[in-house]
């Protein structure tokens, strides 16, 4: 037979015992061992859950600082940019005053010298103009210079306008008892000064003809010139010659306003 | 040749005799124990263990798991009894590969005596769960004419376990010893090779129709329990 009951009692009897040992060397053991591990594990997650939190808070914690610092150091550079184009139209707008006032300098240097030019200019120019004439009348008209001065003063004494011969006439009653002067670049002939006086005394009968003083002065450009307190007459070639520093003039006041328009 | 190690006997006195399958089933169970006491003595907690805790968690994970799949409930109060089931089955077949060794899981006393504790597991895991009546109760279920059936059904099932685990160890081991004299040297090895496998294959379905048939008992109480709660609340 097959089936031996004993045997079969004895197997059911030894594997109940190696359940119980099993049970008791095994499984108990393993699985609390397990457990206790599961319980170390999830310990540790917990843990590392803990420190994960803490980690983000400090991340965010830094993210925020790190932020703020953004924010300053964008602060900080606008306000740097801000001062500092500040300060560059500061110092623009002091190179622009410098720029303007040393223009303004050189401008009025230049008008300064062009004064002095135009002076020094003026009076060479009526010397040598006035020797030129003098040479050109010899030449052409056999003619003296300083006769042809006399003789058109006088020719411009007789033909004053009549509103003009009042205010001749004032300011000669007017200066009644002073010195009236007439100056010339050259020595006035006699013959010249006495026609001169002889106008005069249409205009002011009253007057004598010792308060006339006629006086030669080289620095005149030669002409003759009338002074009486509120009354000037002459004829001198540096009427002419002012009329050329207007001339002048004008021409420099065209090409600096070119050179101003140029930059 | 023997046909079962019943037929071994080395020692005999009256009516007791000292056959293969008992010497051979303490040389598995002391090969158990021991080893399980060697690993266990010094256990880890921690996450460096060693190679013998190592394959007694896994060993151990892996029937909790199966228990747990087929149960769904804790896996505790099953554990010793199915795992000592697979591990001592599967043990008894491994071993058969070292030369001289005669399985005790080839004996239809050792498969018989396994079933039969199979046998009276049930109905201790039924009346635990439920009680002796409730237990009781499902045999009339779903209908009192279907008590003899069930009553058979029972007895078919361990009797269906007993011979399904002794005729494939039997069969395996018969097959090598017939190869063995016709063609000694290739063959034997193979089919050694192919009784480790359906050796440990039947260890599983051993232990999982057992498990089976102690979850329909704690099912049936579940469902009992389930539609007692939802009368009482009712």
């Amino acid at each position: 037979m097959l089936i031996d009951p004993l045997t079969v009692v004895a197997q059911i009897i030894n594997f109940l015992i190696l359940v119980a040992l099993l049970r008791r060397f095994l499984y108990a053991p393993i699985t609390q061992v397990m457990k206790k591990r599961e319980r170390l594990i999830a310990q540790q997650l917990q843990d590392a859950a803990h420190q994960q939190e803490i980690a983000q808070q400090e991340a965010e914690r830094w993210r925020q600082m790190q932020q703020s610092l953004e924010h300053r150091q964008a602060s900080l550079l606008t306000q740097a940019q801000d001062a500092a184009d500040e300060h560059r139209h500061q110092l623009l707008q002091q190179i622009r005053d410098e720029v303007d006032s040393t223009q303004t300098q050189w401008r009025e240097a230049v008008k300064r010298e062009r004064r002095v030019f135009l002076s020094v200019l003026q009076q060479r120019a009526g010397q040598q103009l006035a020797a030129t004439l003098r040479c050109i009348l010899q030449d052409l008209a056999s003619a003296n210079l300083e006769q042809q001065i006399a003789e058109a003063f006088i020719t411009r004494l007789n033909h004053l306008p009549f509103s003009e011969q009042g205010v001749l006439e004032t300011s000669l009653s007017n200066a009644r008892g002073q010195e009236l002067v007439i100056s010339s670049t050259f020595p006035m002939p006699e013959d010249r000064k006495a026609q001169i006086l002889a106008v005069l005394h249409q205009h002011a009968p009253a007057m004598e003809s010792s308060v006339y003083q006629f006086v030669t002065i080289p620095d005149l450009i030669c002409g003759i010139e009338l002074k009486i307190p509120g009354y000037k007459l002459a004829w001198t070639i540096e009427q002419y010659l002012e009329q050329l520093e207007v001339k002048l003039n004008q021409v420099w006041d065209g090409m600096e306003k070119s050179w101003v328009e140029q930059g | 040749m023997h046909l079962t190690p019943d037929q071994s006997i080395f020692w005999h006195w009256g009516m007791f005799s000292l056959n293969a399958t008992l010497i051979f089933t303490w040389l598995v169970m002391g090969v158990l124990v021991v080893g399980s006491w060697l690993v266990t003595r010094h256990l880890s907690a921690s996450t460096q263990i060693s190679r013998g805790q190592n394959l007694l968690e896994v060993i151990v994970l892996g029937i909790r798991d199966q228990i747990q799949e087929i149960i769904d409930q804790p896996a505790a109060p099953y554990l010793p009894f199915i795992g000592t089931l697979f591990i001592f089955i599967a043990l008894s077949n491994l071993l058969s590969v070292i030369p001289g060794y005669q399985p005790p899981t080839g004996s239809l006393s050792t498969t018989t005596a396994l079933a039969l504790c199979v046998f009276f597991a049930v109905p201790l895991y039924g009346v635990q769960k439920k009680g002796v009546r409730g237990y009781l109760q499902q045999y009339l279920q779903p209908n009192p004419i279907m008590l003899p059936f069930n009553i058979i059904g029972d007895f078919s099932r361990i009797v269906a376990l007993a011979v399904r685990l002794f005729g494939n160890v039997m069969s395996g081991t018969m097959i090598v010893g017939i190869l063995l004299s016709v063609a000694p040297l290739f063959f034997p090895v193979m089919m050694q090779v192919l009784g480790l496998l359906t050796g440990v294959i039947q260890a599983y379905i051993f232990a999982i129709l057992a498990m089976v048939f102690i979850a329909a008992a704690s099912q049936v109480d579940q469902r009992n329990s389930q539609s007692d709660s939802e009368v009482s609340h009712g």
